[in-house]
């Protein structure tokens, strides 16, 4: 059998052990890429810097599962440290049920690491709402009209930090985290009709389909993915926010070496399929 | 909680990334094959992710929204979604199935109601008003300058590349000509949109990856920090 021959019927699973191989490989060989922040995430870290003793909360809707919080929890979590150390109040609500653990776990992490912080006071998770369209459309009059209770059943007019806020004019900034379309069902049915500021952070399968809405202002900036995570890691670290670098610029470079062995892969089936083709 | 290594200095000794590290190796055995262990466990995962949704749904909705504020409030006006969640369960009795309709008309319809206008002021009209006001100049920007041209290009870019998109889903003229040449260059934005499209699905199949082989390095085996 020829070389060419061989190359176009090799067996998938080597192709799976190259990628395991250059998944694994950067973490204990770190090679330190470069990391450049993009201007649709400056946008969005300068959205929430802004928010810096303005007294309106950053709402963060937590719409993803563990499904994809290889790409998403690193944002979520740059994202509320941020708003923890420049002192911005925190809302976390949830769309999607499978997420609705993992948004109480990855809040309660960044919480604990802030011990000067009370849940109530300077943070509060709202829970699950399924019926999304019907909340983003009634909070625009009053969030008490889909959150009788937060997610611990504390009555909202109980809860120090939600007195005074009722709709998206008391919003400093949204940020809707997710693998979906809630994203765009943010700009649907709040944004667009109500006119505040809105922020995406999304998987990167779906980055380029949000792209238009910053054109059109809908979002004033987009975190696509890891690498968009990565970015905002970058910016805090910048300022003097973050010690470190988080999980998501520790998997860039797994990450690019990945993408090597995909276009390696890419041109050698397309090399052996010309070359097999020529021959006959 | 702080897991403290295990075995000779490695490995968690938490139940937990136990059971998750048994979990994720157990779903990626399917890559080498299909096998026992992977059914069983995608199996687990559909069981569990029924489970918690009754759950979650139940204690963050039904009780809060219903249940609470009907039986203990008195808010007797919540007999009708209650009455109305009540038929679509008819659908189980085939003689009065024919009931669960209504609820589900109301849903359709509230649905349809809600989400057309808002869907054609954000998705078509909003984005009408984007590609009408592109940016072609800027006060900030000197014309004649790098930043100028770039600003120029880009914008001459996002007009043409959408008005030769949108000619190639115009059919009621043939593609010859002028309109093919145009439909051809639309052809060509279209790609180049779906190989960006392609590039970020790679990333994020890939970060999903990475994501675990980080659980399984750090949290389980404990060999990284």
């Amino acid at each position: 059998m020829k070389l060419w021959d061989k190359l176009t019927s090799l067996d998938r699973r080597w192709t799976f052990l190259a990628m395991a191989i250059a998944a694994i490989l950067p973490f204990l060989v770190p090679m330190g890429l470069a990391i450049q922040p993009t201007k649709e995430v400056r946008a969005v870290y300068d959205a929430v810097e802004a928010l810096r003793g303005a007294g309106k909360p950053l709402v963060v809707s937590f719409d993803f599962d563990p499904g994809t919080d290889a790409e998403i929890g690193p944002m979520a979590h740059a994202v509320m440290t941020h708003a923890m150390k420049r002192d911005v109040p925190l809302i976390v609500l949830n769309f999607i049920y499978t997420g609705t653990a993992l948004a109480e776990l990855r809040l309660q992490k960044v919480a604990d690491a802030f011990p000067d912080k009370k849940y109530g006071v300077d943070y509060v998770f709202m829970g699950n709402k399924v019926a999304f369209a019907n909340v983003m459309l009634n909070m625009s009059a009053d969030l008490r009209l889909s959150y009788s209770t937060d997610y611990f059943g504390t009555p909202v007019d109980e809860i120090p930090m939600l007195k005074g806020v009722r709709n998206y004019d008391d919003f400093g900034l949204v940020i809707g985290l997710s693998g979906t379309r809630l994203v765009e069902y943010w700009i649907i049915y709040a944004q667009e009709p109500y006119g505040f500021r809105y922020a995406i952070g999304c998987t990167a399968v779906s980055a380029t389909d949000m792209y238009p809405y910053i054109q059109t202002g809908q979002t004033i900036g987009l975190l696509g993915g890891m690498k968009g995570a990565a970015e905002y890691e970058q910016l805090m670290v910048e300022s003097g926010l973050m010690g470190a670098l988080g999980d998501a610029a520790r998997g860039l470079d797994s990450q690019s070496l990945c993408h090597l062995v995909v276009i390696a892969f890419i041109l050698m089936g397309n090399v052996a399929y010309f070359a097999g083709r020529r021959r006959g | 909680m702080v897991s403290e290594p295990l075995i000779g200095g490695f490995v968690s000794n938490q139940l937990g990334i136990w059971i998750a590290a048994f979990f994720t190796l157990a779903i990626y055995s399917f890559l080498y094959r299909d096998n026992v262990v992977y059914k069983f466990v995608e199996n687990v995962f559909i069981g569990v992710a029924a489970g918690y949704l009754v759950v979650i749904i139940f204690f963050n909705n039904i009780k809060p929204d219903l249940v609470v504020p009907l039986f203990t409030e008195g808010r007797l006006v919540l007999l009708i979604p209650l009455a109305m969640m009540l038929l679509v369960f008819t659908r189980i009795f085939a003689k009065v199935g024919w009931l669960s309709r209504i609820p589900i008309a109301f849903v359709v319809g509230v649905g349809a109601g809600l989400a057309i206008p808002n869907t054609m002021m954000a998705m078509v009209v909003a984005q009408l008003g984007g590609t009408a006001n592109i940016q072609f100049t800027s006060p900030d920007v000197v014309v004649g300058s790098l930043a100028g041209i770039r600003l120029l290009t880009g914008g001459l870019i996002l007009l043409l590349g959408t008005i030769a998109a949108l000619i190639y889903f115009f059919f009621s003229l043939p593609h010859e000509g002028p309109v093919g040449q145009v439909a051809r260059v639309g052809t060509w934005v279209i790609m180049i949109g779906f190989g960006a499209s392609f590039g970020y699905t790679v990333m994020a199949r890939i970060s999903l990856l990475i994501g675990r082989v980080l659980f399984l390095m750090r949290d389980w085996l404990m060999i990284i920090d």
